[in-house]
Parts: C-alpha cells; structure tokens; sequence
C-alpha cells in the first residue's frame, strides 16, 4: 500500500467518513453529555405605520434537563417601548387640543406617545410524577411602569394507549396592578374635566391609594410651576394660567400639590383553567384539541383611552370623556391543531374559536409551511387570518347628551376587526445543535372606516384607519 | 418487517433482522415507549438502505447501475457520496480497496469446503474489475460492460452510522446501534457508565469471547472470516480477497476488531487491516487505534 | 350547551380517525420539528404580539405573563 504517512490514512478515512454521512465531523451523531442546557435566544423588532408604536424585544429561553426526566425552564425578557397609540378619539375635521402640550392637527388619529421598558421572567418547572404521568409548574412576574403581574400555574399531562394519546389539564392565575402614569386612575365615562378629580387627603384604610414622598410632581403631562397645596387634585388638562382646555367649554383648575402624592392603583385578578387533548393520528400526523376557560375581574379598563362625544346632528368633536369597561370578563375557547408530515416537509395548521360575555367572537386561522432544503436548512411561509366582532361596549364615539350606556370603549381593539399576517422564516443549522435563523412577518388590520351610524362630518372621516406592522427577528439556538 | 424489543438489565433492547445479519439497539433508558419508537426508526432506515443497496434486489439502486450495460447512469445524492466515499479509499488503499471486485464471488465460494476455483476463472473475471475503469463524475456513473457494483463492503457499517445519526436527532438517550458486530454508541449510559461489548473468538464459537471492550462513544467494526473461508491441502483461505490478483490475501489475522469515531471508520480501517495481511497488526498500531487481531 | 356538543364531536372525530400506530411507525412523529411547538420562542413572542393588538388570547396552553400593552 501507498502511504504517505502512518497517521494520514486514519485522519483521511476519519474525514472520508464525515463526508459519506453528511456531516461536519463525528460529535454530531455523537450524544450530549446528557445535562446539557439548551438556549434559544431572540431579538425581534416591531413597528407600526405612522409613527405608531414601536418595540424591541430581547427574549431567551433556558432548558435545564435536571436528570430523570425533570427539567427546569427559565424565560428572562426585556422589552423597549415607544412610540405612540391611538387614545380612542375619532378623528376630527378640526384640530383638537388635549392638553397645552398635546393637539391633534384636523384629520389626523389622535394619539398618545408613550415610552416605557418592562422586564419579565418565567420560570416552569416539569416533573414526571410517574412512568405516564408528568406536571409542569409555572410562576411568572413582569414589571412595566404602570403595569405589575404576578402569576403562576399548574398542568398535568397523562398518556394512554401507548402514549399515542395525552389528556392534559392545566390551571393559573394571575394578579395584576395597574399604576398609571400620573398617579390617578380616572372615573370611568366621565369628562375629562372631571375625570381625574381626585382628594388628596384619601379615606385612611383606602387600599386605592398609596403614599408616596417627593419633592417632585408625579404628573407627566406638562406642567409651569406648581401652586400652593389645594383640597382638588386635577390632571394636568390645564395651561399656563390654570384653564382646562375641552372643546369649547371652560373652566379652572389647580396644579399639583408639592408632598405627599397619591398615587392611585387598581388590582385585576384573572384564573384560566384549560383541558386538551392530544393525539397520535397516523404515522404522519399529530392533533391537539383544547378547550379553556377564563375569568377576570377587577380593573379592566384601560386608564389613558378616551372616547369622542359628538354633536348629534353636525358630527363635530364637542367633548370626550374617560372609557369604562364592565369589572368582570368571562372568556372561553376551543382550540385545534394539527401536524402533518409530508415526504420531506412538515405542515403545521391551527384553528381557534373564541368567544366572551363582552360579545366578542374570534376565530383565528394559523397556518405554517415548513419547507426543508437540504440537511442543513430550511424556510417557513407563515400566514395568519384572523377576525373579532366588536365587543357589546364598543363605539366608535358617543352623542353628546343622548343616555350615556352602562360602559364604552372606542379602542380599536374591541372593534369590528380582520387581521391578516404574512411571514416568512429562514433557518440555518451551525454544526450539531445550534442553528440561527431570521423571520419577518408582515401584520395588517382592517375595520369598518365608515360605519353605517357615523353622523354629519363622521361620513367624511375614517373611523378606524386601521394598523400596519412590520416585525422583524433574528433567533439563536445552541447548547452549552 | 418483525420488529420485537424486551427489556433486558436496566435498558431495553430491541432487535430485528436485515442485512443478513441480527440486528439490534440498545437504548440506556426505562422508556419502553422510546425504545419502540428508535426500533421502529432503526428498522426503516436499516430497511431503507438495504433496499436500495442490495445486489439481490431487481429494484435497488445497485441492480440498476449493474444492468446498465455501458450506458450513462444518473445517480441521487445519497449514492453519489457512497460512490466519492469508495473512489477515497480505493486511493488510499493503493488500489486494495475496490468496490468493483464483487465479481470475484461467481470464482469464489468460501463456505468452508476446499473448493477453490482455478487460476484461469479468476483472470477471466479480473478484466472486468477495477476501479479506475469506470468512470464516475458526480452524478454521472458509466460502468464498461460486463462491471458490476458492490457496496457489501461498505453498506452495513453505514447503516449504523445513519440510523445512530436518526437516533441522535430524536432523543440524547444513550443508544448501542449493533448490526452484526458492527455498532456505534452514542455516549455514556447514564452515570457515565460504559457499555461492555464482548468481542468473539472465531475458534471457540459463538460465545466464548476472546476480548472485552469498554466503550463510552464511537463506532466499533469487525472483519474477519470466522465464518467464511475455505481450506485446501493445509492452507486456508479468507474471504478478503486482493482485487488486483483476484487471490485472497496470505496469512492475514482471522479477525480484526476496530474501535473509531464512527462505525464507517472503524469498518474501513479494520478491512485496510486485513488487506495489510501479516503486517495488519503494525498498520493498526500505526494509525493509533483501539483494535484487536486475532490470528 | 352547542359548544359542548362541538367538543364532543371534535374529540370524537380526533379519536375515531387515528389508525392503529404501531410502533415502528413512531419514526417521523419522534423528530422535533414534528413538536406541536416546534419554536417555543417564536410562538411566546407572537402570543404577545397578538394579545396586545388582539381582543382573543390564549388557547394553547396556561401560564405565561401579563402585560400593560397598549
């Protein structure tokens, strides 16, 4: 035999070998130590039209196998908040003035920039209880400027018919305050004016209110100097002199008061209880079938949103006033999905039904291709449909001087709404266990522009201009 | 295909039969669920490559490219890398290696009697063999007439590695992949523990072992002729044949047991072995593997 | 009482159509992109992108955060 050296043959056949089977070398076809951690972290960027809001996101999620079947997950998330949303007044065809600092130019969304950060972690904790049986159980805690949540749950997975069946049960709860930014939670369905009257001396034992030293006023709305201690609180619809700025009314109010602020909070308390069920069809298929149950209560309202109050007869502006929700929400939905297994490429489907005692009904249709390129890549199409009819509170705004209902909300959210995303994921493998991989996805929301009740000017103007966002990801899986 | 596992001292075994050969997984776990589900994976993807490779199918990729009779064959992705992966060691075996050679087979028959074919039968096939006749372009393969293909010398060993390479995507439980004396273990049994793989002796039968391998990870593969080779007037014959001569090698060791990386390297270096003959031993030692000669 | 109805039929109709799955036929089924959530991180970050902009929420599972999006 040829050789051209003693150790050459064995690192040509070594190298040979990697070649016949594909691969980078031979730690790919050989196992983990066993107790290696698995992470997946991500970067995503999300942006509306407009001006409108705009979030980056960092995300990691930690898998710890701890022996034996039990695994420990941590999820730390950060995310950056700016930008702006729509606070629920319709457009107008005449400017409209909020506060001294804060107008809206004629036929133009009114909206109300924001920048906060929040900072969330979950943990799950999944433990095999025995040969069939497992339980997974969760805590999670989140902190925004205004927004605090705690939560925690518990599931547990059983298999039967040779584990080609699941059933599984889960249930949480969640605990969640709301802290407004200006330190005052407004009456609900009441003028502006009015809203965030507030005395400064709370009832003692109030649990509303907590007290806080500062040398500085809290309200963050523009503000000159602050006058002397007053017996009325007012959020900061003033100007320089004192007046509270409505469409055409008037009026005067007082400034903050230097000391002791109260800031108000206002508690939210949701349980969520689910059953699935999850099964082995064919040698290609796999289905889940869940159904679940919520219930929320407490403060649902969202503290910054407004509603228009216009002129019965010419549709023009004339007021607006804080929007209310009921305090108490009962969701439930059925949800299907299925994987299916071509020759080469997986196909994953979901439907959801929803449906609440506020008079939504949602269906959501989810649908991903996933297309393999070789051993080492692939590419996933993504598409989304999804559509809600509007909650029984929802108006786009209110006659001014006609019965006021129980509850309202103008947010676009709550309204007769289709959304429709496109999306498109690369992934790439980087030697055994790691890959890297982009998405972006293509978001847009649409809904009725020009509802049969608009009046007077309204029919001019478009009333629920809708949303475009962009998001854009860049993901990193590796084990360590 | 019959598959069937059973639970056997802390980890379950599940077994089958391809390639002419018992075949079998181990898989270091009490998850009789995953032990059903990595049969089942081994077993098709065994099945798979002995279907497409095998000489004795009309269907396989190998009887197509054997009835070519001169003509151009297209070959897919998969058989083109076992094709460059032959071409390599035919190279670097100096022309000992050869995948053509299959052909000798019709002179000879080592099944134990002194039945050895003569001088001229054996010249007559060696026109038709060799490697750098052919030609072979990826994916353009042109066999002359009268050439035939055999993968037999690579194709069980690659099955292991790819079914470890299937395993390894689905679970990173500690597997044994064992096809007839060739494996591969994915990584330590739990504890870090080894898995005790005995190595036969071809003279005292099926169960009398001659050594005792510890092994964390990495292929294993044995060559030898325990079971094939003829013996005529005091001599005896091994089936490792010199596809140059078309004679089997002289006095090489009766078997050659190779621990590597994978179970493709370690086949490959075992054959390089017995084909090195009386010096199949200084060769191993020379490439600084585990092995073990038996003469 | 017609939603039960539809749940039942559902589970139903899961359970009838499956095929006797034996066990060599667990291969495809054991990959992980054959997981109901093949990227667990990029359905927790559409979950919360669609419970912001969204009046539905939720079905896959319990658990997970809240938050103040608005």
């Amino acid at each position: 035999m040829q050789l051209e050296g003693p150790s050459c043959v064995r690192a040509a056949l070594a190298a040979a070998s990697c070649g016949l089977l594909g691969i980078a070398s031979p730690s790919v076809i050989a196992g983990a130590a066993g107790d290696a951690t698995q992470a997946d972290t991500a970067l995503l960027y999300y942006a509306e039209h407009d001006g409108r809001v705009k979030v980056s996101e960092a995300t990691a999620r930690l898998e710890q196998p701890l022996g034996d079947g039990e695994t420990v997950t941590v999820t730390p998330t950060v995310d950056v908040i700016t930008g702006a949303s729509p606070t629920g007044a319709t457009i107008s065809d005449q400017a409209q003035t909020f506060t001294t600092t804060d107008t809206t130019p004629a036929n133009t969304l009114p909206l109300k920039s924001f920048s906060d950060r929040r900072y969330a972690i979950s943990v799950d904790w999944e433990q095999p209880l025995d040969r069939l049986t497992r339980s997974v159980l969760g805590a999670s805690a989140s902190t925004e400027k205004d927004y605090n949540s705690l939560g925690a749950s518990a599931t547990l997975m059983r298999d039967f018919n040779n584990k080609l069946t699941t059933l599984s049960a889960g249930i949480s709860g969640s605990l969640d305050s709301v802290e407004p930014a200006g330190g005052i939670v407004p009456q609900g369905l009441t003028p502006l004016s009015s809203a965030y009257a507030v005395a400064s001396a709370a009832p003692a034992g109030n649990s509303d209110y907590e007290y806080e030293d500062s040398s500085r006023p809290h309200i963050e709305d523009a503000l000159t100097t602050p006058v002397a201690a007053s017996t009325t609180l007012v959020h900061a619809i003033t100007t320089a002199s004192g007046a509270v700025i409505t469409t055409g009314s008037g009026g005067t109010g007082t400034a903050i008061v230097n000391g002791s602020i109260a800031r108000q909070t206002k508690k939210k308390e949701s349980v969520d209880g689910m059953i699935g069920l999850t099964q082995v069809v064919n040698r290609r298929t796999l289905m889940q079938l869940n159904y679940s149950l919520g219930v929320s209560s407490g403060y649902l309202t969202d503290p910054y949103k407004i509603i228009s109050m216009i002129n019965g007869t010419s549709g023009e502006t004339v007021d607006y006033r804080t929007e209310l929700r009921p305090d108490s929400r009962l969701r439930q939905s059925v949800y299907w999905k299925a994987v299916y297994h071509l020759n080469e490429d997986i196909i994953h489907f979901s439907y959801r039904y929803f449906w609440d005692d506020w008079g939504i009904r949602s269906n959501t249709v989810d649908l991903h291709y996933h297309f393999v390129l070789g051993d080492d890549f692939y590419v996933e199409p993504q598409f989304r449909y999804y559509t809600q009819s509007a909650a029984d509170f929802y108006h786009h705004s209110l006659v001014d001087g006609a019965a006021l209902p129980r509850y309202a909300s103008a947010d676009y959210r709550l309204a007769k709404m289709k959304s429709t995303s496109y999306g498109l994921k690369l992934a790439a493998a980087i030697g055994k266990d790691s890959e890297v991989s982009a998405r972006v996805t293509y978001m847009k929301q649409t809904g009725n522009s020009h509802p049969a009740d608009a009046i007077g000017v309204q029919r001019t103007l478009d009333l629920y201009p809708g949303l475009d966002a962009l998001i854009a990801q860049l993901g990193y899986s590796f084990t360590f | 295909m019959d598959c069937n596992w059973v639970e056997s001292a802390g980890h379950w075994r599940g077994f089958f039969s391809c390639m002419a050969s018992p075949c079998e997984i181990l898989i270091d776990s009490d998850d009789p669920d995953l032990a059903q589900s990595l049969t089942g994976l081994v077993s098709a993807e065994a099945l798979r490559i002995e279907q497409k490779y095998s000489r004795y199918r009309e269907d396989s990729e190998t009887s197509k490219i054997n009835r070519s009779a001169g003509q151009t064959v297209r070959v897919d992705a998969e058989t083109a890398r076992l094709l460059d992966y032959a071409d390599q060691c035919y190279r670097l075996s100096g022309g000992k290696f050869d995948i053509t050679s299959g052909i000798l087979r019709k002179a000879w028959r080592f099944d134990g009697s002194d039945r050895v074919p003569s001088p001229a039968a054996v010249a007559a096939l060696l026109e038709h063999i060799g490697w750098s006749k052919i030609s072979w372009r990826n994916p353009l393969l042109t066999l002359p007439p009268g050439m035939e293909l055999d993968f037999g010398g690579i194709g069980k060993e690659y099955a292991v590695d790819r079914c470890a390479l299937l395993c390894r995507q689905a679970t990173s439980v500690s597997t044994l992949i064992n096809f007839g004396g060739d494996m591969y273990i994915s990584s330590p049994r739990r504890g870090n523990g080894e898995w005790i793989v005995g190595i036969n002796d071809p003279y005292g039968g099926e169960n009398k072992q001659a050594g005792i391998l510890h092994l964390h990870r990495g292929g294993v593969a044995t060559s030898g002729d325990a079971r094939r080779f003829l013996f005529k007037d005091g001599v005896r014959y091994s089936h490792i044949l010199d596809p140059q001569s078309g004679w089997p090698v002289p006095n090489g060791p009766r078997a050659v047991t190779v621990a590597a990386q994978t179970c493709i390297e370690a086949g490959m270096l075992a054959t390089f072995a017995m084909l090195h003959g009386t010096q199949a031993e200084d060769f191993l030692k020379e490439q600084h593997v585990v092995h073990r000669c038996i003469w | 009482m017609r939603t039960l109805a539809m749940i039942i039929a559902c589970s139903a109709l899961l359970l009838s159509g499956c095929a006797d799955v034996k066990p060599w036929d667990r291969d495809l089924l054991a990959q992980k992109k054959m997981q109901l959530v093949p990227a667990p991180v990029d359905n927790a970050l559409d979950e919360h992108v669609y419970f912001s902009k969204e009046a539905a929420s939720g079905g896959q599972g319990v658990g997970g955060g809240g938050c103040g999006c608005n």
